[in-house]
C-alpha cells in the first residue's frame, strides 16, 4: 500500500519529455508551413475526398470490383495480362516477319483453337452485358 | 415527390445535395424528383473574396461551374425565377417556365446594396463583390499611407467580416512596412465594436495593441466623396483617404416583389426553418429573417436540418431535426494567427486565442469548401 506522499511515477517525466519533443516537431512543421504548402495539400487532400466519395458511390464499378474479387475473374485477368504481354512479345516477331493479310491470313487464325476460345469468351461477355437480348424481326 | 431549390448558392447547393443523397435510391426510381433553379451557371465561394482583396488568392481560386458540384440526380436550370405562386406550390422564371412542386426550399441569399448610404459606393472600397475585391488590392498595393476608415452598414453577411478586415488592414500595412504611417480608424454602428459580446470583448484589447482608433455608435449617413469624409447619422464624420466598406445588404429584390418578406427577409420559424404560414416550404440561408449571423455556416447547418427533414417527411411523413442556430466563423488575426467563433441560439462564443493552427485550418478549409458544398463534409 502507498502512503499518499508517493513519488510520480518514473514513466511520467520521460512521457513528458516526449510530450515536449512531439510539440517541438508539430512548431518547427507549422513554421515551415507557408500558406501555398497548406493550400496544394488541403486542395489534394479535398479533391481527393470527392473523388473517393464519387468511386465508392458508383454502384456499377462496385459492382464491377466486387466481380473482379472473384477467383475466375481473377484468372481471367490473369490470363488477359498474359496476353498482353505475349502480344507485345508477337510485335517484335512480326516485325521481323510481317504477315501478308488476306483471306488466307484470316482463314488460318480462325483455325486457331486458341482464337476460337477468345472470340467464345468475347461473345459471352457481351451477352453479359446485354442480359434481356436483343428482339429479332 | 417534386422537390424544388431556388437559389444555387452555398445553401442551396449544400441542402439540395444533401437531398439528392439522402434519396439516392428513389431519385433513381423515379419517385422522387429534385429541381435547381438559378441566376447563374457559377457557383462562388464568397468568403474567398476576402482573400482576393488582400492577393491572398486569385478570383478563379474561388469559382466553380454549379453543375460540376452536385448530385447526378438534380436537374439543373440558370433560369431564375421571377414570380413565387405559394398558394399554388409552383413558380414562373425569367424564361416563362412554370414548375410546380411539392416541397419548396428559397435559398436566394441577399446582396449588398449601396442606395442607402450616398456617396458610398463611389468612395469606398470592399471586399463583398468580385468587382469590389479586385479594386480594393490595387487600392491597397498602392496605397502609401494615410487614414484608413472602416465602416459598417447593417444588416450585412459575415458579422465577423469588420473586425477580420480590420486585423487584415493592419497585417497588410505591416508586411508592407507602412503601418506607421497609417492611422487606421474603426467604426460600427452600436455600442460597442461588435454585435455579438463576447467577440466584442475579446477585439477591444486586439485593438489597442494594434493602434487601431475605435468609435461606436457610428451609422452611416453618407459620404463626401469629393473631400472624402464619411458622415455619421449620430453628427460625427470621419476623415479618410481609403474607406473600407461593409456595406449594408437585403433580401433579393424578387422576394420583396413577390410579397415574400419586407427587404427581402422571408419570415421564418427559427427552428423548423418553414417559412411561416407555408409548412411545404423552407427558408435556408441569407434570405431568412431570422435574428442570427449571415454566414455561410448558417446557411450549412440550417441545409442539414432542412435535408434531412425534407427526406424523412418524404419517407416517414415527418421532420425529425430542429436548427439550434449554429453558427461557426474563423477569425482571421494577424502574423498568420487565426481563432474562431462557434455559437448557437443559446450558447454565445467563447473566443480563443488565436494560433497559428486554427489559421492553417482556415487555409485549408478555403479548398475544402468544395467539399462542403458537394455535401461530402
Amino acid at each position: 500500500m502507498t502512503s499518499p506522499e508517493t513519488p510520480v511515477s518514473e514513466g511520467q517525466p520521460q512521457d513528458l519529455a516526449k510530450l515536449i519533443e512531439l510539440a517541438a516537431a508539430i512548431s518547427a512543421a507549422q513554421d515551415a508551413m507557408t500558406d501555398d504548402i497548406v493550400t496544394r495539400l488541403a486542395s489534394a487532400m479535398g479533391e481527393g475526398m470527392i473523388l473517393m466519395d464519387r468511386l465508392t458511390r458508383n454502384q456499377g464499378l462496385m459492382s464491377l470490383l466486387q466481380a473482379l474479387n472473384q477467383p475466375a475473374a481473377q484468372d481471367s485477368l490473369e490470363c488477359l495480362a498474359d496476353a498482353l504481354r505475349s502480344g507485345s512479345m508477337m510485335d517484335a516477331v512480326n516485325a521481323k516477319n510481317p504477315k501478308t493479310g488476306g483471306y488466307g491470313g484470316l482463314l488460318r487464325m480462325a483455325k486457331d483453337p486458341d482464337v476460337q476460345d477468345a472470340i467464345y469468351l468475347l461473345a459471352r461477355l457481351v451477352k453479359g452485358m446485354n442480359p434481356e437480348g436483343t428482339s429479332k424481326n | 415527390m417534386k422537390i424544388l431549390f431556388v437559389g444555387g448558392g452555398m445553401g442551396g447547393t449544400i441542402v439540395a445535395n444533401n437531398v439528392a443523397r439522402r434519396l439516392a435510391r428513389e431519385v433513381r426510381d423515379g419517385k422522387v424528383e429534385i429541381t435547381m433553379l438559378s441566376a447563374t451557371d457559377q457557383h462562388w465561394y464568397q468568403p474567398g473574396l476576402l482573400y482576393v482583396a488582400f492577393g491572398k488568392m486569385a478570383m478563379n481560386d474561388i469559382v466553380r461551374d454549379q453543375a460540376s458540384l452536385l448530385e447526378p440526380g438534380i436537374r439543373f436550370f440558370v433560369d431564375p425565377v421571377e414570380e413565387f405562386e405559394l398558394a399554388q406550390n409552383k413558380v414562373r422564371t425569367k424564361g416563362g417556365v412554370v414548375h410546380d412542386y411539392d416541397m419548396l426550399v428559397i435559398a436566394t441569399g441577399c446582396e449588398a446594396v449601396y442606395d442607402e448610404v450616398p456617396g458610398l459606393a463611389e468612395a469606398s472600397e470592399t471586399p463583398y463583390t468580385r468587382d469590389g475585391a479586385t479594386r480594393m488590392f490595387k487600392r491597397l498595393r498602392d496605397f502609401e499611407g494615410g487614414k484608413v476608415a472602416v465602416v459598417v452598414g447593417v444588416p450585412h453577411k459575415c458579422p465577423i467580416a469588420p473586425i477580420e478586415i480590420t486585423f487584415m488592414l493592419h497585417e497588410f500595412f505591416e508586411k508592407r512596412g507602412i503601418r506607421d504611417k497609417v492611422e487606421l480608424k474603426y467604426t460600427y454602428p452600436i455600442a460597442r465594436i461588435h454585435n455579438i459580446e463576447n467577440i466584442a470583448t475579446w477585439a477591444v484589447p486586439e485593438f489597442e495593441r494594434m493602434e487601431v482608433d475605435y468609435e461606436t455608435f457610428f451609422n452611416m449617413k453618407e459620404v463626401d466623396v469629393e473631400n472624402r469624409i464619411v458622415h455619421s447619422e449620430e453628427g460625427t464624420e470621419k476623415e479618410f483617404d481609403l474607406l473600407v466598406a461593409v456595406p449594408p445588404h437585403r433580401g433579393m429584390k424578387v422576394i420583396e416583389e413577390n410579397n415574400l418578406g419586407e427587404g427581402g427577409w422571408i419570415p421564418t420559424d427559427r427552428y423548423s426553418l418553414q417559412m411561416e404560414g407555408h409548412d411545404n416550404v423552407y427558408v435556408v440561408g441569407d434570405t431568412s429573417n431570422l435574428p442570427i449571423s449571415k454566414t455561410g455556416s448558417t446557411a450549412h447547418f440550417q441545409s442539414e436540418v432542412v435535408g434531412e427533414n425534407i427526406a424523412s417527411i418524404f419517407r416517414t411523413g415527418s421532420a425529425t431535426r430542429e436548427y439550434d442556430g449554429k453558427v461557426y466563423c474563423f477569425i482571421e488575426a494577424d502574423q498568420d494567427r487565426a481563432t474562431n467563433a462557434c455559437f448557437n441560439y443559446i450558447d454565445p462564443p467563447e473566443i480563443k486565442a488565436p494560433t497559428k493552427s486554427m489559421h492553417m485550418l482556415k487555409m485549408s478549409y478555403n479548398q475544402w469548401y468544395w467539399s462542403s458544398a458537394r455535401g461530402l463534409l
